[in-house]
């Protein structure tokens, strides 16, 4: 090797393309380092032969195989040193709420106030103002201005989100719809996570620019919180009277209750113990429902605009649930995760089946009968699943906690009515009957009024964040709960 | 052929040139953290460019998904990416849960990023940071979005390919694509029997075997495949490549 070949060698990492004096082991040579580009010596393990035997037994090519990748994979494998740097707590040691920025004074003299809460985690951007009983003064969504709605109702539009201009619309038109000007409101609540990172900032820096401008108390929104305590507003709030009632401080339901939150983005059971505790008893392992409705709804041709769901909804109406046998996920595993992904295979399966005895090319053009049985067998088997698991949380929780008996579904599909019914019915057909509360349809999706609400909620026990410094959070993880409490 | 004192010299002056080199350029990284490596995105034609250098693997179970995957995240760093292609239900989750397991050691839930978009991961150790704090794994699916600028754009792409480890789902949204990265392709292979579906008990067993197509492209990407063939760690699984 000539002398300015070895000179460069030792000077251009072939992996990296950095510079560097020192010898930099490239690629496929020596020892193991994480921190270096390097791989574990194979020339340890028999190099290219895989093992024939282990512990004498023999292996087959398929086995022996297998084990050459574990003991690799088991070599470099990662150590967990603990993934987030922020979980939501505003609970301080000892268990008391802090007033970072104030609440309104209202709240001592016993008189409503009004809140702006702005939403801007995904897909849309939402504003409302609310006042401290529940009744929404006035509202706006981002995706509503769009000049294009080929589906009818709402399109998400994930650039409206993240687009700076459409943020101060929103709020001037929430603003205007509730006749106030942004002096007159209360407060200020916005989402600071989990979400999209871009999206959310976009929200927080307007609501912290207004909040410090205006000098108002400012609280950081936990999202997945949020659609839970949707579940606490008085039903008598719905009909957004703009006459304030007696009974503002009602609730639809108290701590502790089970709560259930199914939406595209989130499929969980969680405990709620109060304000700011939540504890997760179950989750999906992969596919959220929402997800798997979607899914269910594309692969048959079927509008999609603002989610899949209503479309499957509708169909499965006129549908047999029986008609199709789908497995119920997870049968084997005793516990309150969920799984969806094999549904949406095994729906997939079934409809390709049925394209073939039908003679079609594709389930788009599968008639809707067919239509109608795969969506109804598939609701079915989703729904059953769900039961299912929920059920087993009912048992647990209840039994940990005997004044848990109240059962909250909120989040986009719990606008699903045959999902409302069923539910109920779970509630009801106990020897210790449960109560369910869930929010009116429209206020299962995400929302400004929801940022309002939950900051209502917080200002109420004297919590409150500071609007300088804060930041959003892309996982934004509940504080581990001691599940005995 | 220069013989060795003649040389001697030369490496010497070489070293004392690069030492600023390295010291400059250790310099700028701290001062422009983000910036000392911007991402190159391929070309058109350097896309349309089938790689020599493709392997076909047949995987019979998730669980061997999950380990090529853990195989393929060993060493890998900031402005390494995978493209995950392939049907509903063909596999890109599951490949991506093993990825992301063995590169991070996260234990809890790694699910499906279809509504969310994207799910990070951070990779707890002392290597490349990003610039506030930590290498992340950026587990993406553009399912829902347009193949358009406004609706990429909050995706903060570059930084992602840039400073970030990528998995993206469905990546024909991508309005362009690093040039550097591997390309997995995931199919259902027709050619297993699709009978049995469930088993007695009524689990789903998708028993059925996905065939995985790998184009690297780039230095790090096709050093990695070569290394593992030639090591023999895809020998009872490799296909021919139709």
């Amino acid at each position: 090797m000539s002398p300015l070949k070895m000179t460069i060698s030792l000077f251009i990492c072939t992996t990296c393309a950095r510079w560097s004096t020192r010898p930099h082991p490239s690629f496929t040579v020596h020892s193991f380092s994480p921190a270096t580009h390097s791989l574990p010596s194979a020339r340890r393990q028999s190099s290219t032969s895989l093992p024939s035997a282990i512990n004498g037994t023999p292996l087959s090519k398929k086995e022996a195989g297998r084990e050459k990748r574990k003991k690799f994979i088991g070599m470099a494998k990662a150590v967990d040193r603990g993934q987030y740097t922020h979980t939501y707590n505003p609970l301080k040691e000892g268990g008391l709420f802090v007033a970072k920025s104030g609440v309104p004074r209202q709240i001592e003299e016993g008189k409503l106030f009004t809140v702006l809460g702005i939403e801007s985690s995904c897909d849309d951007t939402g504003a409302a103002i609310l006042r401290s009983d529940g009744t929404i003064l006035g509202e706006s969504l981002a995706s509503q201005h769009s000049i294009h709605q080929p589906w009818g109702g709402v399109v998400p539009s994930l650039a409206k989100s993240a687009h700076e201009d459409n943020i101060d619309n929103v709020i001037q038109t929430a603003l205007s719809n509730a006749n106030m000007k942004i002096e007159e409101v209360d407060a200020i609540g916005v989402t600071v996570g989990p979400g999209l990172e871009i999206c959310l900032r976009v929200g927080c820096e307007r609501a912290k620019d207004l909040a410090l401008r205006y000098n108002k108390p400012f609280v950081g929104i936990h999202h997945l919180e949020a659609h839970i305590l949707m579940a606490r507003i008085s039903p008598e709030k719905y009909n957004n009277t703009s006459i304030p009632s007696d009974k503002s401080m009602s609730r639809a339901m108290e701590f502790p209750f089970l709560a259930l939150l199914v939406s595209g983005g989130h499929c969980q059971i969680m405990k709620a113990h109060g304000i700011g505790q939540y504890s997760i008893i179950g989750g999906t392992l992969d596919d959220s429902l929402g997800e798997a409705f979607d899914k269910t709804a594309r692969l048959l041709g079927l509008p999609v605009g603002g989610g899949g769901g209503p479309a499957i909804e509708k169909l499965a109406r006129t549908g047999d649930p029986t008609s199709i046998a789908l497995p119920i996920p997870l049968q084997k595993r005793k516990d309150c995760d969920f799984s969806y992904a094999g549904l949406k295979t095994a729906v997939r399966l079934a409809s390709e089946k049925l394209c073939i005895e039908r003679d079609v090319e594709s389930a788009e053009q599968l008639s809707e009968n067919d239509k109608a049985n795969i969506a109804a067998s598939f609701q079915h088997t989703a729904f059953r699943h769900l039961e299912i698991r929920l059920n087993r949380a009912m048992v647990i929780v209840s039994k940990e906690d005997e004044r848990i008996s109240t059962l909250a579904v909120v989040g986009g599909v719990a606008a699903n009515n045959e999902l409302r019914s069923r539910l109920e019915k779970l509630c009801l057909d106990r020897n210790d009957p449960w109560k369910l509360c869930v929010p009116p349809p429209r206020l299962c999706t995400d929302q400004g009024a929801m940022s309002a609400w939950a900051a209502v909620e917080r200002l109420l026990v004297g919590s409150s964040d500071s609007a300088e410094g804060q930041e959003v959070f892309a996982r934004y993880p509940f504080v581990d709960m001691d599940s005995s409490t | 052929m220069r013989s060795s004192h003649q040389a001697a010299p030369i490496l010497l002056m070489t070293t004392l040139i690069f030492r600023r080199i390295d010291a400059f350029s250790s310099l700028t990284r701290q001062i422009f953290p983000r910036q000392y490596r911007t991402i190159r995105y391929a070309t058109e034609k350097e896309t349309m460019d089938q790689s020599s250098h493709a392997l076909c693997l047949r995987i019979p179970t998730p669980e061997d998904m999950e380990d090529i995957a853990a195989l393929l995240s060993v060493s890998t760093t900031s402005g390494d990416t995978i493209l995950l292609d392939g049907d509903l239900g063909a596999g890109k989750t599951c490949f991506s849960r093993g990825f992301i397991r063995a590169r991070t050691g996260f234990e809890g839930r790694i699910t499906s990023p279809t509504y969310l978009l994207s799910n990070t991961y951070l990779v707890g150790e002392d290597g490349d940071k990003e610039s506030d704090g930590g290498l992340n794994v950026h587990h993406l699916d553009l399912y829902r979005l347009n193949r358009t600028k406004e609706d990429l754009m909050p995706l903060d792409l570059d930084n992602v390919f840039t400073n970030g480890i990528a998995l993206i789902e469905w990546p024909s949204r991508l309005i362009e694509k690093p040039e550097r990265r591997l390309d997995v392709t995931l199919t259902i292979d027709v050619n297993y029997d699709t009978n049995t579906m469930t088993s007695d008990d009524g689990e789903i067993d998708d028993e059925r075997c996905r065939i995985m197509r790998l184009v690297p492209h780039g230095g790090r990407w096709v050093e990695r495949l070569q290394f593992y063939e030639s090591e023999g760690y895809f020998e009872d699984l490799i296909v021919d490549d139709e």
